[in-house]
């Protein structure tokens, strides 16, 4: 089978166009935690949603319509602990996450019913996105994007050095909320995509690739992004043809990128 | 002569230790100020404290006549840091688009940056003589090549106050001396006004016109020449002393 018939399908369409927003959305937003040194938070969030999720099967919604906002509350909260209660913020990102998951273990038990669906979520199914999920991951993708658009150099200069972007008059303590709820968002539509084990793999690989080779910022963030669709699209391509978990294939498409750019950085430094 | 800065009784604790004590002093137009003291003396959190990167305990900071809360022309005032070392060497952006972040406090929402811009920022790289690393990665710069980057970052936007934070604590002497020299033609030829945080009293002396010892309290504010007379910092410091900080420039 060629890639214009894998092309003609409608699922893989949707996986294409879906997992490209969010590719793109992950990895521009992933340069900027990877530099903040902020990596964990996505993994943090990715555990919470677990949480999120349980609690929108086990009252009948659809899971997602729960998940952002109770994973963006949870990303707030992890921000004040860090802020007002001395908590360090790796130790805040436990705490919260580890609460978040524990409940949603105790929701799947109480529950009883929904463990087919719950695997779903923790390993994505990206090949059974519907109509619906598509659109709505483009319109929130979009939405980010634009975000991180407008507020380019406030994240530029705030990742480069927080005090010296305070001494710009940039509000440090909004951007940095704003950051962490973007980021929220973008785990959550992510989840469907590589699911909520891997999600963080998805935020992290593409933004360390390209910080390999990049030679300005603005190029890490185009090589971020290229580095995270082709990922995407060989991953879908692998997984079909070889009936592989989508996801799971993806992450290891991810990590393929990263070696050979780590191996090009290495070769160029010595040469 | 416009008051550039004012604080008034003001006071930093942290968690529970007194770091800056019932500090008063202004700073006018075109003053060029050595800020003082041994490691511990409170010299960076007081300028992190007129910065607004640390909030007072007590007291009050007025900058251009403005109750720091309240300011927000963040474009008339320049900053260089003091640990160069803290930046992340795998950071990705070259000399060129980190001079440009300086630019920052004048531009609106949403921030963009124009040909102008590039102008500015090719200007402040050649005052630095740095014009030939523009497009190089911060992380691949010597000690003194990324101090002279930090500092064409803190004057690219023109400022009437630039505060520096041990400028030239990592750097070569030849390097050094260029750094005096620029800040002493600035200061004079564009009253720009500085404070500059030093170990260097002797050098100093050279360039600055006020000394601004700090021992969590003030122990002297005034002409520099003041400092070298005065009976009172002869009697804190000795006679010895007080004669080499005064005669090593």
């Amino acid at each position: 089978m060629d890639i214009w018939q894998i092309l003609q399908y409608g699922f893989i369409q949707r996986a294409f166009i879906t997992g490209a927003f969010v590719a793109i959305l992950c990895s521009s937003l992933g340069l900027f935690l990877v530099l903040r040194r902020l990596s964990l938070i996505g993994d943090g969030l990715s555990h919470v949603s677990f949480g999120a999720i349980a609690v929108g099967l086990f009252l009948g919604f659809y899971p997602l319509y729960a998940a952002i906002p109770l994973v963006v509350l949870s990303s707030l909260l992890i921000l004040k602990l860090t802020q007002k209660a001395r908590v360090y913020g790796d130790a805040a990102i436990g705490i919260v996450s580890s609460v978040a998951l524990a409940g949603g273990v105790i929701l799947a038990s109480l529950s009883g019913g929904f463990n087919v669906d719950l695997f779903s979520y923790l390993f994505g199914n990206i090949l059974a996105i519907s109509e619906f999920e598509m659109f709505i991951s483009i319109a929130l993708s979009s939405v980010v994007l634009l975000v991180i658009y407008l507020f380019y150099y406030e994240l530029f200069s705030i990742s480069f050095n927080e005090e010296l972007a305070q001494v710009t008059g940039i509000k440090t303590e909004k951007i940095n909320t704003m950051l962490v709820v973007l980021t929220a968002i973008t785990v959550v539509l992510s989840i469907r995509v590589v699911g909520i084990m891997l999600v963080s793999s998805f935020l992290i690989l593409p933004a360390v690739t390209a910080l390999q080779v990049a030679r300005s910022f603005k190029k890490a963030l185009v090589l971020s992004s290229v580095s995270s669709v082709v990922s995407l699209i060989a991953g879908v391509v692998v997984s079909f043809i070889f009936n592989l978990p989508t996801g799971a294939t993806v992450v290891m498409a991810n990590f393929i990128l990263f070696a050979l750019a780590l191996g090009y950085a290495k070769y160029a430094t010595t040469k | 002569m416009e008051k550039i800065i004012s604080v008034e009784d003001l006071s930093f604790r942290y968690g529970g230790n007194e770091a800056v004590s019932d500090v008063s002093f202004s700073v006018e137009q075109g003053d060029y100020i050595a800020l003082v003291g041994h490691n511990g003396s409170g010299k960076s959190t007081l300028i992190k404290l007129l910065l607004g990167i640390l909030k007072p305990s007590t007291g009050s900071i007025f900058l251009f006549g403005k109750d720091l809360h309240d300011f927000t022309d963040w474009n008339k005032v320049g900053y260089l840091p003091q640990n160069i070392g803290l930046f992340n060497p795998l950071f990705p952006a070259t000399v060129a688009e980190v001079v440009s972040l300086g630019l920052i406090s004048q531009k609106k929402f949403p921030k963009r940056f124009t040909a102008e811009d590039a102008k500015s920022v090719h200007q402040a790289l050649t005052q630095m003589d740095i014009a030939a690393l523009s497009n190089k990665l911060v992380g691949e710069l010597s000690g003194g090549q990324i101090q002279r980057t930090l500092l064409a970052r803190a004057i690219v936007n023109q400022p009437e106050l630039l505060i520096l934070d041990e400028p030239v604590s990592a750097v070569d002497a030849e390097t050094r001396k260029d750094f005096y020299s620029y800040t002493a033609r600035l200061n004079k030829e564009k009253k720009t006004t500085i404070i500059l945080i030093t170990h260097d009293i002797g050098h100093s002396g050279g360039y600055a016109n006020k000394l601004l010892f700090l021992d969590k309290r003030i122990i002297f504010y005034g002409k520099f020449g003041e400092f070298c007379v005065s009976k009172k910092m002869e009697e804190q410091f000795g006679t010895e002393i007080q004669h080499i900080m005064c005669h090593q420039h």
